[in-house]
């Protein structure tokens, strides 16, 4: 036999031999003795070692909701709660379990003081006056001679030491309170659990733990416990050594009710518990050879975080025999089956899983989620952009500033230049999408900023001048350091332009120093603002808007270059502060106006030339509002029969032909039809227009092509009449998009219907933003095809992946005792 | 001395093994039989686990190679694809593969692509052959055919509901091939073929 089968053979000895010892009661088994612990241990699965302590550790400290002071431990009204005496005016000593006057002495012999069950000194820097140096489960009364006595001394067992006694303020013994000798202090025999039970505690509390994985409740493992030692505390020579001191001392005093009462008393303050006071087999579970018993029921979670749809499937552990019911508190917010939690709306519901009288709850919040496919756009006026939303629900759409820019149901349009947010909102889940528009007909813009340095010797609530870059105005206000200072005590306080900003205004941002926010309303005119009281009201009107620190900016379409900022005309209350003033105004450009329509006069065709129908222009600004067409050149006539044009006195004896050409040009001319000789070549250019293909040339206006060549060159022998065919790009992909999103509610099965939603997509995906918008309706119905359809998709593979797992987690065998199985078998032993 | 002390070990885990496993022991009950077959270990085996749901047909295999305390779990599973706006999908079903490597609970090494099943569950549950978990049995040579009344039990989990459920074993000295055919709570049809050899 070789070592590796040895082993396995005494694995599987061993292995029978506790399970048949476990059957005929050789090992006792250890259960837990509170019945406050179903609830506060219910996450507990670990029944012994590190893994135990790891989540012990984990439910100590996620409870620990209040961390009391080192100020607190003597704080009366606790102390009575804690530590109550036999009667109102008296505290127990810890060490002496004596009474001892309530009366806080701060050191005086025959008073308490804060004892430090770990000594602040041996706990490596670990706490000094918080955490566990006020933690109230750790620092208990205890007389001041004891205390001092007692000292740093760690704890252990002292042969012939000195009796230390709690002493009166005479200095006359009161009570024994234990044992002093060689530098170690031994607590009374009824003493020694208390003392273990917190050493316990607070190393499971606040060490230092490094190499957790899975903090949370119910896996905590740690591999090191880092800065805390047994023997920082214990006066013995090995970590074994003083835990299994520990360990005596936790069996030889037992939990008593004192201990217990403390336990509940500390736990409503401070919102935990010493888990050794509760279950005094812990300590043996963790550092001994004993275990606790598992929970009866657990659930891997106990809160969720889904989004709409989304689904999550719980796991419950139970040692119960049957099946474990699932229910929710709020169908309309998260269904259950057989653990698997879906998300239905928003909210929060209760998932409880229950067997044989015992129950868990998984607490899960439902949100929404929304999510678009880009998160600013720019845009020219006029000019449109789809923006693709992804939601977990419904999706509303809206616009800050619809002067700028609105938005239908994703359908961005551009309005005016300025910048603006689009909201995009699912339930309580929103996201925005930053608007730039931008007029191309628009010059640059230039700002100037007006701010307390633009005013020199304000010296009161005064009119004074302001000057900047070249810009003049005037204010009513006073100077508050750099800030300017407007009031509501005067009807004139304002400010505004005394002479024209350099060119039209676009848009004018105050921003608010300190104070409250205030409301300010914006005047412009074309004619100068002056030194007036009342402030001024003349000019247009473009509203009030309530100026922040953030600064408050109005975006306007005006061709006036003077503004009046008015405080004093708006409903206020007290002084406004300002920063800054920036007045944001158009070099150049257009001007924004209404076109006066003119006309542009054609001109006839001749036979030599073509003509030109009429087209229409601004007056204003020249912009060309209809195009002029293009008349044909037409032939040339001989009506007297003297063999000359009558229109141009051509010779009309050479035979002569006209080209016609539409869609394109003939040669570098510019035009489309020509008079061309018999047997003279000719070529003709495509003029392809944007978004279209090229076909070929054709004679007939149909599909048959003379030349498929954008630039065709052919020998006159006749009138030629060539048509430059075009695809309709644009049109026929739009067309099959349609078609293909009606095609899928007719798809028979769902791989035919997989099919056409896949095929709409490619579709839709070639499509220009243009064509997007164009098809904006096709697309939702699309969007509601593949959100069905993978609804659908889920909805089968969640039932195969269930089935899967519920086949796994009965094929265990395949992992079990195979080494020691293929041993045997190879060994011939079975 | 040594070579008693090994012999000594080696009777006593003889002892143990009868006990414990029975193998190639023929007990009394049958049932007993085909329950210790359940807790062997084989050295590998395949399963293929077909799911029909909504009419869709979802087919899984998986190849479990045992190895001392190591499972290897190769598994090929098959999904619907689902749909996105932005990426046309490639086929209408997905094909998810790779191995999962099992140490004693733990995955320790994961090759391939992910998917949403928990491989660490595999483990200390395996089918339970009891006689009051069946309502109609048959044996015959080399062969057992039941319908299950406690299919939590018979399954050793209770994490699923499992309906109609139906259990076909081939053995001889050990499994040869279990087919395990049930219904879910949701109406989906399994059937679980573990062939092992």
């Amino acid at each position: 036999m070789n070592k590796a089968g040895f082993k396995i053979c005494l694995s599987l000895y061993l292995a029978a031999v506790i399970f048949l010892c476990a059957i005929i009661g050789y090992i006792p088994a250890v259960t837990a003795n509170a019945a406050t612990q179903d609830s506060y241990y219910s996450d507990i699965t670990a029944t012994s070692g590190t893994q135990l302590l790891g989540q012990l550790h984990d439910i100590i400290t996620t409870t620990h909701d209040t961390y009391t002071s080192y100020d607190d431990c003597k704080d009366p009204s606790i102390i009575k709660k804690t530590d109550a005496g036999s009667n109102s005016n008296s505290v127990m000593e810890f060490y002496s379990q004596a009474d001892i006057s309530s009366t806080w002495g701060s050191g005086a012999v025959g008073t308490w003081n804060r004892e430090h069950v770990w000594c602040q000194s041996l706990s490596n820097g670990m706490w000094g006056k918080s955490g566990g140096g006020g933690d109230l489960h750790h620092i208990r009364p205890a007389e001041s001679t004891l205390n001092s006595t007692r000292g740093n001394n760690k704890y252990g067992v002292v042969s012939n030491g000195t009796p230390v006694y709690y002493k009166d303020s005479s200095k006359q013994p009161v009570a024994l309170g234990g044992y002093n000798g060689g530098g170690t202090f031994e607590p009374l025999d009824s003493v020694k659990g208390d003392v273990a039970r917190i050493v316990l505690y607070v190393y499971t509390h606040y060490n230092t733990y490094s190499n957790v994985y899975g903090t949370t409740n119910g896996s905590g493992i740690s591999s090191y416990f880092g800065t805390l030692k047994f023997t920082n505390i214990m006066d013995e020579s090995s970590e074994d050594s003083a835990i299994d001191l520990l360990l005596e001392w936790n069996d030889i005093d037992p939990v008593d009710d004192i201990e217990r009462n403390r336990n509940e008393a500390v736990y409503e303050i401070q919102g935990n518990r010493n888990p050794y006071i509760d279950n005094e087999n812990y300590a043996d579970a963790i550092w001994g050879d004993g275990t606790v018993d598992p929970q009866p029921l657990t659930l891997n979670k106990t809160t969720l975080q889904l989004s709409v749809g989304q689904t999550e499937t719980l796991i419950a552990t139970t040692t119960e025999s049957g099946t474990v019911g699932w229910t929710t508190s709020d169908p309309s917010v998260a269904t259950v089956s057989g653990g698997k939690v879906t998300a239905t709306g928003e909210g929060s519901a209760t998932i409880t899983a229950s067997i044989g009288g015992y129950s868990k709850t998984c607490k899960v919040t439902v949100t929404n989620t929304v999510a678009v496919d880009v998160t600013a756009v720019t845009l020219k006026v006029g000019e449109q952009r789809r923006v693709t939303a992804t939601a977990s629900g419904t999706v509303t759409w809206t616009s800050e500033d619809n002067s700028i820019a609105t938005v239908d149901n994703g359908l961005i349009t551009a309005v005016n230049r300025g910048k603006t947010m689009i909201t995009v909102t699912c339930g309580t889940a929103k996201t925005q999408i930053a608007v730039t528009v931008i007029d191309e007909n628009a010059g640059p813009t230039q700002s100037i900023t007006i701010s307390m340095q633009s005013f020199s010797n304000v010296s009161k609530y005064d009119f004074y001048e302001w000057n900047e870059e070249g810009v003049s105005g005037v204010a009513y206000l006073y100077k508050n350091g750099d800030k300017m200072q407007f009031n509501v005590s005067k009807s004139a306080y304002y400010l505004a332009s005394t002479t024209p900003m350099p060119g039209r205004i676009v848009s004018v941002t105050v921003t608010l120093a300190s104070g409250e926010d205030r409301e300010w309303k914006l005047l412009t005119s074309d004619t100068p603002y002056g030194e007036e009281s009342p402030a001024p009201t003349k000019g247009t009107d473009h509203g009030t808007k309530t100026v922040t620190t953030a600064g408050a900016t109005w975006n306007i379409e005006t061709t006036d270059t003077y503004f009046s900022l008015n405080y004093a005309l708006v409903a206020n209350s007290g002084v406004c502060y300002l920063d800054s003033v920036t007045i944001e105004y158009e070099v150049g450009g257009s001007t924004p106006h209404t076109h006066t329509e003119v006309t542009i006069p054609g001109k006839p065709a001749t036979c030599t030339e073509t003509g030109l129908m009429d087209g229409k222009k601004c007056s204003e600004c020249g912009e060309i509002l209809v195009e002029q067409q293009i008349i044909p050149v037409i032939p040339h006539a001989d009506n007297d029969n003297d063999g000359m044009c009558d229109m141009c006195g051509k010779e009309m004896s050479v035979t002569q032909y006209t080209v016609t050409v539409s869609g394109g040009t003939i040669g570098d001319t510019g035009k489309n039809t020509a008079i061309v000789d018999v047997g003279q070549s000719v070529t003709v250019i495509a003029d392809i227009p944007a978004g279209k293909s090229f076909s070929g040339w054709s004679a007939d206006g149909g599909a048959t092509f003379v030349s498929k060549l954008q630039t065709y060159t052919f020998t006159v022998t006749g009138d030629v009449v060539l048509t430059a065919v075009y695809d309709e790009v644009s049109q026929s992909t739009t067309e099959q998009f349609v078609a293909a999103v009606q095609s899928i509610e007719s798809a028979t099965g769902n791989s035919e219907k997989f099919e056409a939603i896949n095929n709409a997509i490619s579709l839709y995906n070639a499509l220009t933003d243009e064509q997007k918008a164009s098809v904006a309706a096709e697309y939702m119905q699309l969007q509601t095809a593949v959100e069905q359809y993978n609804e659908f998709v889920n909805d089968v593979n969640t039932q195969s992946a269930n089935a899967l797992q519920g086949v796994l987690l009965s094929t265990a065998f395949m992992a079990a005792a195979l080494a020691a199985f293929l041993f045997l078998l190879e060994q011939k032993l079975l | 001395m040594k070579n008693k002390f090994l012999v000594f070990i080696l009777m006593i885990c003889l002892a143990t093994a009868v006990l414990v496993s029975g193998c190639d022991i023929a007990p009394a009950d049958a049932y007993e039989v085909l329950s210790d077959m359940s807790k062997c270990a084989y050295p590998s085996f395949s399963l293929n686990v077909v799911t029909v749901y909504k009419g869709e047909t979802l087919s899984s295999q998986f190849t479990v190679t045992n190895d001392g305390d190591k499972s290897v779990v190769e598994y090929s599973v098959e999904q619907l694809t689902e749909i996105s706006l932005t990426q046309p999908a490639d086929g209408y079903k997905t094909t998810i593969s790779g191995s999962v490597t099992v140490e004693n609970g733990n995955i320790t090494e994961q090759n391939g692509e992910s998917v949403d099943i928990d491989f660490k569950q595999i483990g200390n549950v395996g089918f339970n052959f009891k006689r009051e978990y069946f309502d109609t049995a048959s044996f015959s040579e080399g062969k057992f055919t039941a319908t299950i009344r406690a299919t939590a039990q018979f399954m050793g989990n209770s994490t699923y509901e499992y309906k109609n459920m139906t259990v076909e074993v081939n053995y001889g000295t050990a499994f040869e091939k279990i087919v395990l055919s049930y219904t879910t709570a949701e109406g989906a049809t399994v059937t679980a073929t573990y062939n092992f050899g």
